[in-house]
């Protein structure tokens, strides 16, 4: 039994001794963080199935919920905790080898992001949960400029963006104490019925602009283009596949357990149609890679904070299922554009022609990815767009599967045009020397057709999980249990 | 077991992309292995109608099954999947040998086989939509490989179109398995009879959307022409002699075993016909004319086939959607001929590519004797296509001649008449321009295709000519469908099917034929032998001429005809699917402009901005 806490303060404090390590060896610092992230996911293996079914409270130096602040580890925490730091360790084995200059103070800031998201997850507080955002935001706006060039005025974007999502997650945070009296979330949770709803509704607004920016929800999300066609390829990674999956995560911890309001899902599934509308459109446009991927990206969000919020079981689980999925092939796409853009020195489009024979990892990689968003069979993405499709039809929201399986043929439109750019034309142009990306491919690649062929593996998690987000009661009995 | 005829094809693709890598034609000989072992085995399987399989699979929390079931119909289509796979995997084992996605092309190739089985096979939705969607995906792949300039456009086009299509079916699938908790296509007929009628076809019209799209019908048949013309040349005798008819299945699949007729059956009707069954076929007569039209405009002779494959599938719509024992006979005899005649037409134009390298006709000419196989196949396939006895093509155009006017429907029936001629001018475009007239001087040195690739000719034309005299070989499957389908079958012995007005008699046909062929080579034996002119060896009026080609008449065949049309053929449905994508990424344009500005102060903005828009909202809500 090793206690879960490590997930957050191992890295956490490996991230502050990655100079030392640096002065050791200059190689160090990469396997050190590579060798942290592989020991949390072991973490996570043994604690799964007890997460799972008999939710962890951890009380941080023994005191108590409600006095001090405690970690919760449910379905929906150890969920989302395996995404994150799985993606980490995939991620760690791709920073072995990469295509720009990075040194200990990268995997220092990437430390700081796994133990912030992770954080984010599991913490049980929310002037925490605020922490949390702001180390792993902190975090993502150094690690952005690792590239340089344009990458420092999208850092910018970013600070600026994320600095005035905090104030206003400070403020709801600042409202919710002065109502409640309590930073505890099961103690806000259990007396936010007595609440004034007027007051309820402005806090959840704030709390939904703080973290909407991470979680990349439209008008907030307008950074997200500019960072993640700037950063290097692990950031950008880390970022779609890890932190905006923590923000959504959040959001469903404030919107589901903490403050249940029936009008507020209406609200978050205007802004999630919204987000998916736009962000397919703008995608569909492109003519730069990364931001094509980017604004995908966003609509997924959107797609997925709309399927949330039309609160059935079923539906929080299509939605949780396709997050997974997402951060999964995001992750792949984002590592195989790196290279192929590395490879031909530029992030158009039109300038990837004929990499199929010449980058035939990175080209399968992409190919793979994109056929998971889209949804082939077999691939991990068909299983979630057919419980999204089915959730969404059941709870008769015709017009939101309408718009699901609209956004799907936008997205084939920008998709296809990219894998037959790749595969499909000659290359009269040369071919830079790039990394080798085989393994990180090969462990997603599994991963994907694992999911699209045997769901089972995950369906009882995701069951779980939307049993814990609809059922806040179970939650706090868990929580304040002793009191 | 069924889902060996699946699973076979798919695992061997793999085997073949690797050893094709490796060892050049390995691909096209494993692809026509396991084809082979397909067709083997489905003969075998004849008569077992009462075989199901299901494989246990869970998905959604609720466990489900893959139903996989034979039956007379399934078995048609298998065995044509098989049939059509073996013989162009036959021909692409030497005729990619210059092809440089061979490996791609044979492990799609076989996905596809193996997929087009499982939608066959399917005895329900899920499984069916699964393998609809991996055979779109798998064709597409092939298609983008192909040479040509315009493939990928074709490709992108052909897959956005079945995209479209497949998922307002899932819709409809999704929407009835909420309801009735299955998937099966038994429950789905039960379930769609039962409810109002006007949901109900509703739900069955957007199942049959994929399958008109698959099956290139009016107004979703758009992205033929670019499909089956770009398309890698050995796919495309597969496109259209087979995934068309994919549609078909599932057209009869909607019209018959889903119950759309049973649900039509009492509703306004035109001459005993339900109003929208008429309009299903005059669908197919719409799409008879236009594919006929279009088809004489071409010049591109692999784009007047496909139009000419549009044309042959309206004929086939119009034959189902009649449901009468002799329309659905027809339906079913001409889509059987079709793939005959349709896959050897487009294998003797693909042997005329591989050897040319051009699919531009009038870059041809006078090929005839330096391909005379190639030319006899061509010339047995544009007779069945054209509906010339003794050939197979006749016989299903006489059955749907006979539904149409048993029935007295005009218009239908001048439609199917109008395509008949048209056809006899647009095969005869190629036959003229690509192998008779004057031989280019740079095709001087050009030879025969080698055995392997002539090979499949041979077979189809021995089928052209032996379902020609003795359909009855067809008729024994189509009776047994017939029957499954809930309609009467139409009498037949091995040479004579009984139509409305008389019977049809194949065997003094035949021999007719044949003593006529005989009288006539006698005459030609008897004669005096012709004697060999140059070929610029004629009278010039004082002229010199000294090039061969301008005695070849091959661009712009059938002017005065096209000037005709040419009103109607400006007036383009592509056009019309292409702004609606225009104007899509005209909105992301302007979104993109107008609100992501780039600035960061402005998105400071708008965050704040957000926020009192909302705060108001909740105020006023």
């Amino acid at each position: 039994m090793v206690n879960p806490v490590l997930i957050i303060a191992l890295p956490l404090l490996i991230a502050f001794l990655m100079p030392l390590f640096n002065y050791i060896h200059k190689k160090l610092p990469a396997v050190i963080a590579l060798l942290t992230t592989a020991f949390n996911v072991w973490i996570i293996t043994i604690n799964f199935n007890k997460a799972l079914f008999n939710p962890m409270v951890i009380e941080i130096g023994n005191w108590q919920a409600p006095f001090a602040i405690n970690l919760y580890l449910g379905p929906l925490a150890i969920l989302a905790v395996t995404v994150i730091n799985v993606i980490a360790l995939v991620l760690s084995i791709y920073n072995l080898e990469h295509d720009y200059e990075i040194n200990d103070k990268f995997y220092s800031l990437f430390l700081l992001i796994v133990a912030g998201t992770s954080g984010m997850v599991m913490t049980g507080d929310l002037f925490n949960l605020f922490v949390f955002i702001e180390i792993s935001s902190v975090a993502a706006y150094g690690l952005t400029v690792f590239s340089r060039g344009d990458s420092y005025e999208a850092a910018f974007k970013y600070i600026i963006m994320g600095a005035i999502g905090s104030v206003f997650l400070l403020m709801a945070i600042g409202f919710t104490y002065a109502s409640v009296g309590s930073l505890n979330m099961a103690q806000i949770a259990n007396s936010a019925a007595n609440l004034n709803p007027q007051l309820m509704r402005i806090i959840t607004l704030l709390f939904m602009i703080g973290i909407g920016i991470e979680a990349e929800l439209f008008p907030l999300n307008l950074w997200v283009p500019d960072v993640y066609s700037e950063a290097p390829t692990s950031v950008t990674s880390i970022l779609s596949g890890a932190v905006s999956a923590a923000g959504i995560y959040s959001l469903g911890r404030i919107f589901f357990t903490l403050f249940t309001d029936p009008a507020l899902y209406t609200y978050l599934m205007v802004i999630g149609v919204i987000t998916l509308v736009v962000g397919e459109l703008v995608a569909y446009n492109q003519e730069n890679i990364k931001r094509m991927l980017a604004y995908s990206s966003i609509a997924q969000m959107g797609l997925i904070v709309t399927i949330i919020s039309i609160n059935t079981s079923q539906s929080i689980s299509a939605g949780l299922f396709q997050l997974v999925n997402h951060s999964i092939l995001k992750v792949l796409l984002f590592i195989s554009a790196g290279v192929l853009v590395s490879a031909a020195g530029s992030k158009k489009i039109k300038d990837l022609s004929g990499l199929g024979s010449k980058k035939p990892v990175a080209s399968l990689g992409f190919a793979v990815g994109a056929m998971g968003i889209l949804g082939v069979p077999f691939f991990n993405g068909f299983v979630s767009k057919l419980m999204l499709i089915n959730s969404s039809l059941s709870a008769e929201k015709i017009i939101i599967t309408a718009l699901i399986l609209f956004a799907t043929i936008v997205e084939i439109g920008y998709y296809l045009k990219v894998i037959q750019k790749i595969y499909f034309e000659k290359r009269e142009t040369k071919v830079f020397k790039t990394a080798n990306v085989f393994i990180p491919v090969l462990v997603l690649t599994v991963f994907v057709f694992a999911l699209g062929i045997y769901p089972e593996l995950i369906t009882t998690t995701l069951d779980r999980a939307a049993n814990e987000l609809l059922n806040s009661t179970e939650y706090i009995t868990t929580v304040l249990g002793g009191m | 077991m069924l889902n060996n005829y699946i699973f076979i094809p798919i695992i061997a693709a793999f085997f073949a992309y690797l050893l094709n890598k490796k060892v050049k034609y390995t691909g096209g000989i494993i692809t026509s292995i396991i084809s082979a072992y397909l067709l083997y085995n489905l003969i075998g399987l004849y008569g077992k109608w009462s075989l199901i399989q299901t494989i246990d699979f869970s998905i959604m929390g609720n466990n489900l099954e893959f139903i996989l079931g034979n039956n007379p119909l399934s078995w048609l289509f298998a065995l044509m999947t098989a049939s059509a796979g073996l013989l162009i995997a036959l021909f692409s084992i030497k005729s990619q040998e210059n092809y440089d996605l061979s490996s791609a092309f044979n492990f799609n190739f076989l996905i596809l086989i193996g997929s087009i089985m499982g939608v066959i096979f399917a005895g329900d939705f899920l499984s069916l939509f699964i393998f609809w969607e991996l055979m779109t995906w798998t064709s597409f792949y092939i298609i983008s490989g192909g040479t040509k300039k315009m493939a990928q456009k074709s490709a992108y086009r052909y897959f956005v179109l079945s995209a479209v299509g497949a998922y307002t079916m899932l819709m409809a699938i999704i929407i009835i398995y909420n309801q009735t908790g299955s998937f099966a296509i038994g429950e789905a007929a039960q379930y769609l009879i039962n409810i109002p009628m006007g949901r109900s076809l509703i739900l069955m019209g957007m199942m049959s959307l994929p399958f008109l799209t698959k099956a290139g019908l009016f107004p979703v048949h758009i992205w033929v022409k670019g499909a089956h013309g770009n398309a890698p040349k050995e796919f495309s005798p597969f496109l259209s002699g087979l995934m068309l008819k994919v549609g078909v299945y599932g057209l009869l699949l909607v019209f018959y075993l889903l119950p759309f007729f049973k649900v039509m059956e009492n509703t306004i009707s035109y001459r005993g016909l339900p109003i929208l069954s008429y309009i299903f076929a005059s669908f197919g007569a719409i799409t008879t004319v236009t594919g006929t039209i279009l088809a004489i405009r071409q010049e591109d002779m692999k784009k007047l086939i496909a139009y000419s494959s549009i044309s042959q599938m309206g004929y086939i719509l119009m034959g189902i959607a009649l449901a009468t024992p002799l329309g659905i006979t027809g339906g079913l005899l001409h889509m059987m001929n079709h793939l005959i005649f349709k896959s050897a037409i487009f294998l003797t134009l693909a042997a005329v590519i591989y050897r040319t390298g051009t699919t531009k006709m009038y870059e041809m000419g006078g090929l005839i004797f330096r391909m005379p196989v190639t030319f006899a196949t061509y010339l047995t396939a544009i007779i069945a296509l054209a509906g010339i006895p003794p050939t197979n093509g006749f016989i299903s155009k006489w059955v749907i001649y006979q539904a149409l006017i048993e029935k007295g429907y005009l218009f239908l029936a001048l439609a199917a008449f109008f395509g008949s001629i048209g056809s006899f001018m647009y095969v005869f475009k190629p036959l003229s321009t690509v192998f008779l007239g004057q031989l280019k001087p740079q095709h001087e040195k050009i030879k025969e295709v080698p055995f392997i690739m002539q090979l499949p000719m041979y077979v189809l034309m021995g089928l052209m000519v032996l379902f020609g005299v003795l359909p009855g070989i067809q008729m024994n499957i189509i009776s047994k469908i017939s029957s499954q389908l809930g309609i009467k079958s139409v009498n037949y012995s091995l040479y004579t099917i009984e139509g409305a007005f008389g019977s049809w008699n194949s065997m003094v046909i035949f021999n007719v034929f044949t003593a006529g062929f005989i009288i006539s080579l006698i005459i030609f034996m008897l004669a005096k032998k012709s004697k060999l002119v140059g070929l610029l060896d004629t009278y010039t009026s004082g002229e010199y001429m000294n090039d061969a080609e301008a005695y070849h008449y091959a661009y712009q065949y059938y002017r005065p005809f096209d000037r005709l049309f040419d009103s109607f053929a400006a007036k383009s449905l592509t056009r019309a699917y292409e702004s609606l994508a225009d104007n899509l990424s005209k909105v992301g344009n302007a979104l993109r402009k107008g609100i992501i500005t780039g600035n960061g102060q402005t998105y400071a903005y708008y965050t704040v901005l957000f926020f009192v828009i909302l705060a108001i909202a909740g105020w006023i809500i």
